[in-house]
C-alpha cells in the first residue's frame, strides 16, 4: 500500500518539471509546468465555485488531478497534427508560428477523431500512473477524470471549463508581458469553450482588465475584480523558486505553487487514508504556503544565514541547531510577516472568503485541528521525497539534515509508515552511491 | 462508542490543558452565537449564497473541534515531573540536552498535541521523542534508518511544567 502511493508521489513529482508544450510553442522561456497549472486550477475552482454550491471535495480532487495523465501522455494542443516534431530546427519553429496565427483548421468530423484519439491517449497515460494504488482510489480517481473529461456530471462540466479559463488567464498573463500569444484566437477559443454564468462573469473580468482600453473614468469595482486581482497575486507563486533548493545549488528549483501541488495531493490520498475530513485537508494545504506571495520563502536556515559568516553550502550538511530563544525570536518574525502577507493577499475579497483562508493558514500554522496537525507534517515529508529527488541527481545534494529532522518531527503513525516506505526506497539509492 | 481500553491517552502540560480547556469553552460560546446570530438565510431557492456556504463550513469545523476537544479533555493526562529518585531518567515532561552530529541541542518531551519540533518541543511519539525515552545521561541513542543518528545525552531535567 504505502509503497504504491510512494511511487504515485514520484511519479506525479515529474509535473513539476514538465513545460506545458502550448506555451513552448509560442516561444515562451521556463514557462509554467503541469504542476503550476494545476495548482492554480484547484484555487480558481474552489473560489469560483463559491457562489455555485457544487460539492467543494469532488472539484477540488477533480482540479488537482485533471492532468496527471500528462506524467505518460504529452500535453496536447489543437494544433497537434500539424505541429513539425523536431522543435529544435529554426525552420520548424518558424513554421509553428505560422501555424499558431490561425484557428486549428480542422473540419468538424476531423476534429471529432482528433479528440476521441486524445481521450483514449490520456485515459491510458492515467490507467498507466494509477495502475498500482488500491482499488477503491484507483476507481475513485478514474470516476473523477472520467466526469471531467466527458462533462457528464456538473462537477466535471465546471471542472473542466475552470481548467481551461486558468489556461486563458494564463495566457494573457503571457501575452501582457511578452507578447507572444494569439490574444484574437484566445479570446474567440475561450468563448466556444466557457459556459458557466460565473466563468463568464470571471472571463469577462479578466479581459477587460488585463486587455482592455483604460477606463476613462473610474469604474465602480465589482466582487469579480477582487477574485481576479487574488488569482493574479497567487499566479506568482508559479514563478517563486523555493529558497532551501536554491541556497544548496539547485537548478530549475520547484516553485512554491509546484510544492503545494505534490503536497495537497499527497495530503489528500494519505488523510484520506487516515480517515481524516478530506475536504479541510486539501484546503489547509492548498492555502498553507500562499502568503509567500509577499512573505517569500522563509527557510530555518535563516536565523543562522543572518548572523554566521561561514560559507552558506556548509551550513546545510546539519540541520540549523540554534538557541531556543533565537529560534522563537525568528518564529515570531516569521509569523509575524507571514500573517500580513495573507491578511494583504486575501484583502480583496468577500470577508468569509478572506477568513476561511486565514483561518486554514492559522490552523495549518498551529496545528489547531487533527487536519492542520497532519497537514503540516505531510509538508515535511514531501519536502524529503523532494530532498531525495535532487539527491538521485547530484549525489552531493546534502540529504542528511532532512533525514535527521523528518525523525524529530514526525510522529503521525501513518505517516510513520510512509517515512519507512521512503526509507526503504532511499536505502537502494544510498547503497549505490556508497559503491 | 468506542470502549475505555480503545481510547488513546493525551498526554498534556499543565499549561497546555488550560490552553484548551478555554478553547473548549470559547467554542462552545462561538457556536451558540454563529447559531443564534449568524444563521444566514438562503436568498433564492435555486440560488446558493456563497455566504451561507462558508458558515456550514465554519459550523462543520467548529463541531469536529470541539468533538476532538471533548475527547481529549475526555482522555488526558497531565505530565508531572517523576519523583526525585527516577528524574535521572528521560520521561515524558524531561528536558534532554544532547549531543548530535557535532552539535548541541535541546528537546523537551511533550505529548503530539503540543509539539513544536522547530522550538525544541518534541513529541513522544516522534522516532526521537520515542528513542530517547527511559535513557540515562551519557547514554548514546541510536535512530536507525538509512541514515542513523547518535544522540548523546549530556543533561536531563525536570522544569515546572
Amino acid at each position: 500500500m504505502m509503497k504504491s502511493l510512494l511511487d504515485f508521489f514520484i511519479n506525479i513529482g515529474k509535473l513539476k518539471e514538465k513545460p506545458r508544450r502550448g506555451w513552448l510553442l509560442y516561444g515562451i522561456q521556463n514557462p509554467e509546468t503541469t504542476a503550476d497549472h494545476l495548482f492554480r486550477s484547484a484555487i480558481l475552482g474552489w473560489i469560483l465555485n463559491k457562489s455555485k454550491g457544487l460539492d467543494e471535495e469532488q472539484l477540488l480532487k477533480t482540479l488537482l488531478l485533471h492532468d496527471l495523465f500528462e506524467v505518460y501522455v504529452s500535453d496536447m494542443t489543437p494544433y497537434d497534427p500539424l505541429i513539425p516534431q523536431d522543435l529544435s530546427k529554426k525552420s520548424n519553429l518558424e513554421k509553428i508560428k505560422e501555424i499558431l496565427k490561425r484557428k486549428p483548421p480542422f473540419s468538424l468530423r476531423e476534429k471529432k477523431k482528433i479528440e476521441a484519439k486524445r481521450y483514449q491517449e490520456e485515459l491510458k497515460g492515467l490507467e498507466k500512473l494509477i495502475a498500482k494504488l488500491p482499488q477503491e482510489l484507483k476507481q475513485e480517481i478514474k470516476d473523477l477524470w472520467v466526469s471531467y473529461r466527458t462533462k457528464k456530471t456538473e462537477v466535471g462540466k465546471f471542472a473542466w471549463q475552470v481548467g481551461k479559463l486558468e489556461s486563458f488567464l494564463q495566457a494573457l498573463e503571457y501575452w501582457k508581458n511578452e507578447d507572444k500569444i494569439q490574444l484574437p484566437l484566445w479570446r474567440k477559443w475561450v468563448r466556444e469553450v466557457i459556459r458557466d454564468k460565473t466563468l463568464v462573469k470571471f472571463r469577462n473580468i479578466t479581459e477587460m482588465l488585463l486587455c482592455g482600453p483604460k477606463p476613462k473614468r473610474k469604474r465602480h469595482q465589482s466582487s469579480m475584480d477582487g477574485l481576479f486581482w487574488f488569482f493574479k497575486e497567487i499566479g506568482k507563486l508559479k514563478f517563486i523558486q523555493r529558497r532551501g533548493w536554491v541556497f544548496r545549488g539547485v537548478k530549475n528549483a520547484e516553485t512554491v505553487s509546484q510544492h503545494t501541488f505534490h503536497m495537497t495531493i499527497m495530503a489528500w490520498l494519505l488523510g484520506q487514508r487516515k480517515g481524516l475530513n478530506t475536504k479541510r485537508v486539501i484546503k489547509i494545504a492548498l492555502a498553507h504556503d500562499l502568503c509567500e506571495v509577499y512573505a517569500g520563502d522563509q527557510t530555518p536556515y535563516d536565523p543562522i544565514l543572518l548572523t554566521n559568516d561561514s560559507a552558506v553550502s556548509d551550513l546545510f550538511t546539519k540541520p540549523p541547531r540554534i538557541s531556543q530563544t533565537k529560534r522563537l525570536e525568528w518564529l515570531l518574525k516569521k509569523r509575524n510577516t507571514e500573517w500580513q502577507a495573507i491578511v494583504k493577499l486575501t484583502s480583496h475579497l468577500p470577508k468569509n472568503l478572506q477568513e476561511e483562508i486565514i483561518n486554514l493558514w492559522v490552523d495549518f500554522e498551529e496545528g489547531l485541528s487533527k487536519e492542520g496537525r497532519f497537514v503540516a507534517q505531510v509538508d515535511k515529508i514531501a519536502n524529503l521525497v523532494q530532498a531525495i529527488e535532487y539527491f538521485k541527481r547530484d549525489k552531493k545534494f546534502p540529504i542528511m539534515p532532512w533525514w535527521i529532522e523528518i525523525k524529530e518531527r514526525v510522529d503521525d503513525p501513518l505517516l510513520l509508515k510512509f517515512v519507512d516506505e521512503l526509507d526503504r526506497y532511499f536505502s537502494k539509492e544510498f547503497k549505490s552511491f556508497k559503491k | 462508542m468506542p470502549t475505555m481500553a480503545q481510547e488513546k491517552k493525551f498526554y498534556l502540560t499543565k499549561e497546555g490543558l488550560e490552553r484548551l480547556k478555554r478553547e473548549f469553552e470559547e467554542l462552545k460560546k462561538k457556536k451558540a452565537q454563529k447559531m443564534e446570530k449568524e444563521t444566514p438565510m438562503i436568498a433564492a431557492p435555486h440560488g446558493v449564497d456563497s455566504e451561507y456556504l462558508t458558515f456550514q463550513e465554519d459550523i462543520s469545523f467548529l463541531e469536529s473541534r470541539i468533538e476532538e476537544l471533548e475527547e481529549i479533555l475526555r482522555n488526558y493526562q497531565l505530565i508531572k515531573p517523576p519523583p526525585k529518585h527516577k528524574q535521572n531518567v528521560v520521561q515524558i515532561g524531561a528536558t534532554v540536552q544532547v549531543e548530535v552530529e557535532g552539535q548541541v541541542d535541546e528537546f523537551t518531551i511533550v505529548g503530539p498535541l503540543e509539539a513544536n519540533p522547530f522550538l525544541g518541543r518534541i513529541s513522544h511519539e516522534s522516532p526521537v521523542g520515542k528513542a530517547l525515552l527511559n535513557h540515562k545521561v551519557g547514554d548514546e541513542v541510536k535512530v536507525q534508518s538509512t541514515v542513523t543518528t547518535i544522540y548523546k545525552i549530556k543533561k536531563i531535567t525536570y522544569r515546572n511544567i
